[in-house]
């Protein structure tokens, strides 16, 4: 190809990618006008929370540890003790240090009560360290199989 | 290709570090050059500023806790890695998996693939000095991730495969989701070329430019779309199948000049046939469990036979290679990753004496490098 018809394949190139990005400017937004407009987390695996059963309107967690040994990060800090006359324990104490979680999943799919799931958070910030550490029982602030209330 | 007699004068040359902070390493890579003007002379990849010591990590902890890690080492294709581990631990025990499993794994694995080669390409034009394609290619990669989270519930760093199987199930409502997604980047491709593939300023930067011979790649071990694109048609994909792969048709996208446009043609061929392989899978999909019945997914520990084996699939990278040697407890004895971005990031020693500097960034980028791989 000779030099004329080089440039002129040249500059036919740059108008046509001109062209392409023309017609995007008369497109709809694709961009998410956060925090006006949220992204849809109903899939979203945020930090892991406690699940609360409707028919019991409180967790189910037997303080069996199974998460907390198969945690590869050493998240957790679970004590339990039995309620009077129970069977089953009940975690009186369940901390996650989610700044250390990387939010695998295997204690949602190792806990034999099905009662850690992940939550649809994603916009949890903190200032200081000791705060990423999340109470789990936070929630439930009265346990009914220690006041009586269920057996 | 620009030749100047090499120069031993060390008067005549001076050194430049070109990273570990500069952008368009895409990571920490330290590259010392060895400049005479603008001309290279040598280029020494300086590694290790990320380096996790996964494959120690591995030893000190069971099977399904290494999870986490396995997309850690190349955060960008995380999938495929993912299902590499899982398949490998379950080929040793020899867990069965469900014809379900099987299919959806190389589905997200080929979307994860994708969004790989879409961010890539995004990252190198924009290396080179064309901000435009990189928004473009951010807003499908955007569409992949959003349906990967749907399946996984993470974007990036995914660690949805079980022994025998997955993490959760695909929906009902997935086929239409992912054929949408398909859709759209089915659209966007003549975009991709009438703006970037026919453009004079990326072809006159691109053609010619770090030509990597096939004898060259061959001696360091180079693989993936680097090594297809100087003409080798290697592929661990069809060169030794896995999971589900042959079964589906698809192409291994060629080209013999080697040179940073060639890398780069391959790997938009690579998102079209990955999308062929998507659309067969789907049509295939089978229903039935994602999880074998019975199996024990993480819920108990996991112990291996005493062996060693060898796994390898074909990441967006290239050949990566787990070596596990198992004693019959329920943690490796040892676990030796082989991953593709190092032997890329070695034979560029090769590719760069000669060139410009600005060529060295183009030249970079071109081998899609991702330094906590190369580390890991
Ligand atoms: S998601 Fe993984 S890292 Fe996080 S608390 Fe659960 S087991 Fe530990
Ligand atoms: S595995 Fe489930 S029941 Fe056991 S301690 Fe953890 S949350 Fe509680």
């Amino acid at each position: 190809m000779n030099f004329t018809a080089r440039v002129a394949r040249g500059i036919k190139s740059l108008l046509v990618g001109l062209g392409v990005t023309g017609r995007h400017l008369v497109r709809p937004v694709v961009t998410l006008q956060y925090p006006h407009q949220r992204p849809d987390a109903s899939h979203w695996g945020g930090p892991i929370e406690l699940v609360t059963f409707p028919e019991t309107g409180t967790h189910d967690c037997i303080a069996c540890n199974a998460c907390a040994r198969i945690c590869p990060s050493d998240c957790f800090a679970i004590e339990g003790k039995r309620p009077e006359g129970a069977k089953k324990m009940r975690a009186t104490k369940f901390l996650i240090d989610f700044s250390t979680c990387s939010l695998c999943g295997l204690c949602v799919d190792v806990c034999p009560t099905d009662t850690l799931q992940y939550s649809r958070r994603y916009e949890d910030v903190a200032y200081r360290r000791s705060l990423t550490v999340n109470d789990l029982l936070a929630p439930f602030p009265e346990d009914p199989y220690f006041t009586g209330k269920l057996a | 290709m620009r030749t100047h007699p090499p120069t031993t004068d060390p008067l005549d040359t001076y050194t430049l570090n070109m990273g570990p902070q500069h952008p368009s390493t895409h990571g920490v890579l330290r590259l010392l050059l060895t400049l005479r003007g603008e001309e290279i002379v040598t280029a020494e990849p300086v590694i290790g500023y990320s380096h996790r010591a996964h494959e120690k990590m591995a030893e000190n902890r069971t099977y399904a806790q290494f999870l986490p890690n396995t997309s850690r080492q190349d955060y960008l294709s995380g999938m495929i890695y993912n299902f590499a581990w899982v398949e490998a631990v379950e080929k040793m025990a020899g867990i069965p998996v469900p014809e379900r499993a099987l299919v959806a794994r190389v589905i997200l694995a080929e979307f994860n693939r994708i969004a790989s080669h879409l961010l890539w390409i995004g990252a190198f034009l924009l290396d080179l000095g064309a901000p435009t394609p990189f928004l473009y290619c951010w807003d499908d990669r955007e569409a992949i991730l959003f349906l990967l989270e749907s399946v996984t519930g993470s974007r990036l760093t995914y660690a949805s495969g079980r022994f025998g199987g997955l993490a959760r199930d695909l929906d009902a409502d997935f086929p239409r989701r992912a054929r949408e997604v398909i859709a759209k980047l089915r659209a966007r491709w003549p975009e991709y070329d009438r703006l970037i593939e026919d453009n004079v300023i990326f072809r006159n930067r691109a053609i010619g430019v770090g030509v990597l011979t096939r004898d060259q790649c061959r001696s360091y071990g180079v693989t993936g779309p680097t090594l297809r694109g100087s003409g080798v048609p290697y592929d661990v994909r069809k060169a030794e199948p896995y999971g589900a792969y042959p079964r589906f048709e698809f192409d291994i996208p060629t080209r013999p000049e080697g040179d940073v446009f060639a890398r780069y043609w391959v790997r938009v061929q690579e998102m079209r046939q990955s999308v062929r392989i998507i659309e067969q899978a789907l049509d295939q999909l089978p229903g039935g469990p994602f999880l074998e019945p019975g199996s024990i997914g993480v819920k108990k520990r996991l112990k291996l036979p005493v062996g060693t084996q060898y796994y390898a699939v074909e990441s967006a990278r290239g050949h990566y290679g787990i070596l596990l040697v198992s004693e019959g407890g329920a943690e490796p004895y040892r676990a030796k990753f082989r991953t593709p971005s190092y032997p890329n990031l070695a034979v560029l020693t090769e590719a760069m004496p000669g060139t410009l500097v600005a060529d060295a960034v183009a030249i970079l980028g071109s081998t899609d490098l991702v330094m906590p791989e190369v580390d890991r």
